[in-house]
């Protein structure tokens, strides 16, 4: 593997297995150091158990991982702050009571620690409400102030917006840039909120069946999912003509038989009535790539 | 690893478990006397019930049997288990902290809970013995008696707190953790009891090496140096096992 210090997880080949499956099937995963790095993939894809790899929750079966270029990851992984899945915290105390837990267990020396996390994730007026009686929003708000206790350079968060009203979803999301604007924290987050998602995330990586079919930023999921008119013909080059004649010059052919026509949306009939005239058997024609979830659904299927 | 202890120590003074586990040692004391009392008022007669048992002998009543193991398996098993279904372990673990080291200051904390729990069992004893007894049934060798008998003791139920918390770590789960936690403190006593008569032409007594075994066949006097020295090594056999394979284990083992 090519360490590169901009990286601040790289993987390479990382594989899980359980029995005879291959949960995380060689993973290869590029996070950049200041990144919010979206990861997404269906329920059961392999998201979570990668996270937990990358956390040091579970032992790869094989495979290699770099955080902060570093090898020695015990060592590394005092600089990360996770969440993964549910907040681990004890329901019998308060949230008080569970941060100083952690700030004894981790050896922070300032008390006041604990109260700048309760503040940080508004928290700070729950009293001796118990963790058991908090709702979901707070006890993920409680979990992402577990995974900030230590300052980390590198949150790692699994489904962060789980089981959040609309206020909270946006509470979280506007805690994350904050996060990474001003303490430039770089972020390992997934979300099955695709929307909320994209309005964060600086990079992407798709997950399907274990393993990482794509990896892509921002910039280039915008031009993935730029809105277009998809033309599967039979004929691609007399198509291509047919849309020449009309002027039309900004399209592709992303696989043989099919075009995506980028300009002249807003009159897609004229388009298909162009090519029918012209003799080509217009197979399907749709308007596609809207947002990020169009694109998701699309690679991995409904 | 100071941090360590200390969170663990802090969890300890929170949990609930912990003093209702002491409160249980009180109270089935008091039920015990209770019905000793009961006994006593039924034999109309007869020499009091009071006047024939030792304070020794109602110690024993309380430590030479399952209750004590059960009490502890109970409790470790949730101190210990909790951890992992709702607890800080996979905040902590993977987190620049050894494996190790986590587990044995849960191992170390764990241990201490032992120290109070049985303390407070027998001082209740003596409490109530005082009580129903009076000052004259504490004197003699009783003091010698009694502090190498509670030594002994404490020593076997810290071995077994270890075994539990070996247990707790394998299952994960509260109920197989208890059930397995109070499976050890039965189970074993009887297969040991059919060791014995297995070795009994050799003269060896496999019973003798278990935990609660000896804990229930502890005499109450006339103690040699041998058998002290021999149920502190027994008690530092099985310490030693349970943390050695509680460590091995833990350090493999994936954190859901």
């Amino acid at each position: 593997m090519v360490i590169k210090m901009e990286y601040v997880l790289q993987t390479e080949g990382l594989t899980k297995r359980y029995g005879q499956v291959n949960v995380v099937d060689e993973v290869s995963m590029h996070v950049e150091k200041g990144s919010i790095y979206g990861f997404i993939g269906k329920n059961g894809a392999g998201k979570t158990t990668f996270m937990r790899m990358a956390a040091g929750l579970a032992e790869p079966t094989a495979g290699a991982m770099l955080l902060f270029g570093c090898k020695e990851l015990e060592k590394a992984r005092r600089r990360i702050g996770t969440l993964i899945e549910e907040p681990g915290a004890y329901p019998g105390m308060t949230a008080r009571e569970n941060l100083e837990v952690l700030r004894r267990s981790f050896g922070i020396t300032e008390k006041k620690r604990v109260e700048e996390m309760l503040a940080l994730t508004g928290l700070s007026d729950t009293g001796k409400k118990k963790v058991k009686n908090f709702s979901m929003g707070m006890k993920q708000r409680l979990g992402i102030a577990i995974s900030l206790m230590r300052n980390p350079d590198f949150l790692i968060l699994d489904e962060p917006m789980n089981g959040l009203d609309p206020a909270g979803i946006r509470e979280v999301r506007e805690l994350l840039l904050k996060l990474n604007r001003e303490k430039q924290i770089t972020i390992l987050v997934s979300s099955h909120i695709l929307d909320e998602l994209s309005r964060i995330a600086t990079h992407y990586g798709i997950i399907r069946e274990g393993r990482l079919i794509q990896e892509f930023g921002a910039s280039d999921l915008e031009k993935r999912c730029r809105r277009c008119l998809k033309l599967v013909v039979e004929k691609p080059e007399a198509a291509a003509a047919a849309l020449e004649e009309l002027s039309i010059q900004n399209y592709d052919v992303p696989q043989p038989g099919m075009l995506r026509v980028f300009e002249g949306l807003e009159d897609t009939a004229r388009i298909n009535r162009a090519l029918v005239e012209k003799g080509i058997a217009l197979k399907e024609s749709y308007l596609a790539g809207q947002d990020l979830e169009g694109y998701f659904m699309e690679l991995v299927g409904k | 690893m100071m941090g360590l202890l200390s969170a663990e120590g802090y969890k300890l003074i929170k949990s609930k478990s912990f003093y209702i586990s002491i409160a249980v040692v009180v109270g089935v004391v008091l039920l015990m006397f209770g019905t000793l009392s009961m006994a006593d008022r039924m034999e109309v007669g007869e020499p009091s019930l009071w006047e024939e048992i030792s304070v020794m002998e109602i110690v024993g009543q309380i430590f030479s049997g399952d209750f004590f193991p059960c009490v502890l398996a109970v409790f470790v098993s949730i101190f210990v288990i909790g951890e992992y279904g709702s607890g800080m372990m996979k905040n902590v673990a993977g987190k620049g902290q050894r494996r190790w080291k986590i587990f044995l200051s849960k191992l170390i904390i764990t241990e201490l809970a032992v120290i109070p729990v049985v303390l407070v069992g027998m001082a209740a004893c003596l409490l109530w013995s005082f009580f129903v007894k009076g000052g004259a049934a504490f004197t003699g060798e009783f003091w010698y008696n009694l502090t190498i008998y509670l030594g002994i003791q404490m020593v076997l139920e810290m071995a077994l707190a270890a075994v539990f918390v070996l247990s707790g770590d394998l299952c994960r789960n509260y109920a197989s953790g208890i059930s397995l936690g109070i499976g050890i403190a039965a189970f074993p006593v009887l297969i040991g009891e059919g060791l014995n008569l297995l070795f009994k032409n050799s003269g060896f007594t496999p019973s003798e090496y278990w935990l609660v075994s000896r804990s229930v066949n502890c005499p109450y006097e006339g103690f040699t140096g041998g058998y002290i020295a021999e149920s502190y090594l027994v008690a530092f056999f099985w310490l030693v096992l349970a943390a050695g394979l509680g460590i091995w284990h833990f350090s493999r083992a994936d954190i859901k």
